[in-house]
């Protein structure tokens, strides 16, 4: 761990993020993170980024646990616990929260109208998502191809996304990207 | 519609009707702790290894397929909201606007999340508050 400890500035920058991590929620926090963790504290480069990302997204379990990882990657085991605290404890507040609220307000005027406009906006948040993701990890056009070649794939069969992540580590091995 | 990992809501959701807060709180827990020391684990591997070629080629191959998954995510989700919709109706017009302002600000103008969010949720939910009144 550095000097001026990296973990709780992380973790609270995680924890805000996280609160506005709409919708699908955990692919969001990837470029807002990375940006902060790369280009902003210089505390991982690009590669280890995404690294992060990817090998988290191949494991089992919420792939918000690249946030673990990240924390790992910088600042150990205190790293890794914080940063996970910090990207569950919000949305775990507020959902159970909403949980409680839900029960008196549900199907009213102004809760359809928080549904009509977050669902949008959280697809154009992702769809921003894989854009940034792509231009942080993808070094060459060959990966950019890969990453359309595999939403194809997953948009048209019912392929197990695993598969798709070990065809990938088998496409880079060999060298295509 | 809340944020945070979906999955995670769900262990909340379904851990908080059986059992309470306590048992929300176990579910979130039961839910995260085995997959949390499996990225450890492999990001000890990572650390270790990380450095040989083959293995950067190949994560390099696996963060591409990633970002094919949430690009995957994106349009089917989007396909699935506007799958019965009515593109004559406001709200559908006005739903396909934040989609679009969502995706230029955060991503092709790299503007900051917070700053993204702060301007399209309130407004966003104003406008659809509005429209629903006129149905």
């Amino acid at each position: 761990m550095n000097e001026q400890s990296p973990v709780v500035e992380l973790s609270l920058h995680i924890a805000v993020m996280s609160l506005m991590a709409v919708g699908g929620g955990v692919v969001l926090l990837g470029p807002q993170v990375g940006h902060y963790v790369v280009e902003g504290k210089q505390w991982l480069n690009n590669e280890q980024f995404s690294a992060a990302y990817a090998i988290a997204q191949a494991a089992p379990g919420p792939n918000l646990l690249f946030v673990s990882l990240v924390g790992w990657l910088i600042a150990g085991w205190a790293g890794a616990i914080f940063t996970t605290l910090a990207v569950l404890a919000p949305s775990t507040l507020l959902t159970l929260g909403a949980i409680r609220l839900q029960a008196r307000h549900a199907g009213g005027r102004l809760t359809q109208a928080l549904g009509d406009a977050f669902a949008p906006i959280s697809i154009g948040f992702l769809a921003a998502t894989a854009w940034l993701f792509t231009r942080i990890s993808n070094v060459n056009w060959h990966a950019d191809a890969l990453t359309v070649l595999a939403a194809l794939i997953l948009l048209r069969t019912k392929i197990n996304p695993v598969i798709l992540i070990a065809a990938g580590a088998l496409a880079g091995t060999l060298g295509l990207i | 519609m809340l944020p945070g990992p979906t999955i995670c809501n769900v262990a909340l959701m379904v851990g908080n009707r059986y059992a309470g807060t306590g048992g929300a709180l176990a579910a979130l827990a039961g839910m995260v702790a085995g997959p949390f020391l499996v990225v450890i684990a492999l990001g000890v591997v990572y650390q270790r290894f990380g450095e040989i070629e083959m293995f950067r080629h190949a994560i390099r191959g696996m963060a591409a397929v990633a970002a094919g998954l949430i690009l995957a995510t994106a349009v089917k989700m989007a396909k699935a909201m506007f799958a019965k919709a009515d593109w004559r109706e406001h709200r559908t017009q006005l739903q396909a606007a934040l989609l679009a302002l969502a995706f230029i600000g955060l991503g092709l103008l790299q503007w900051q999340l917070a700053l993204v969010f702060c301007v399209l949720a309130p407004l966003g939910t104003g406008a659809t508050y509005l429209v629903g009144e006129k149905k």
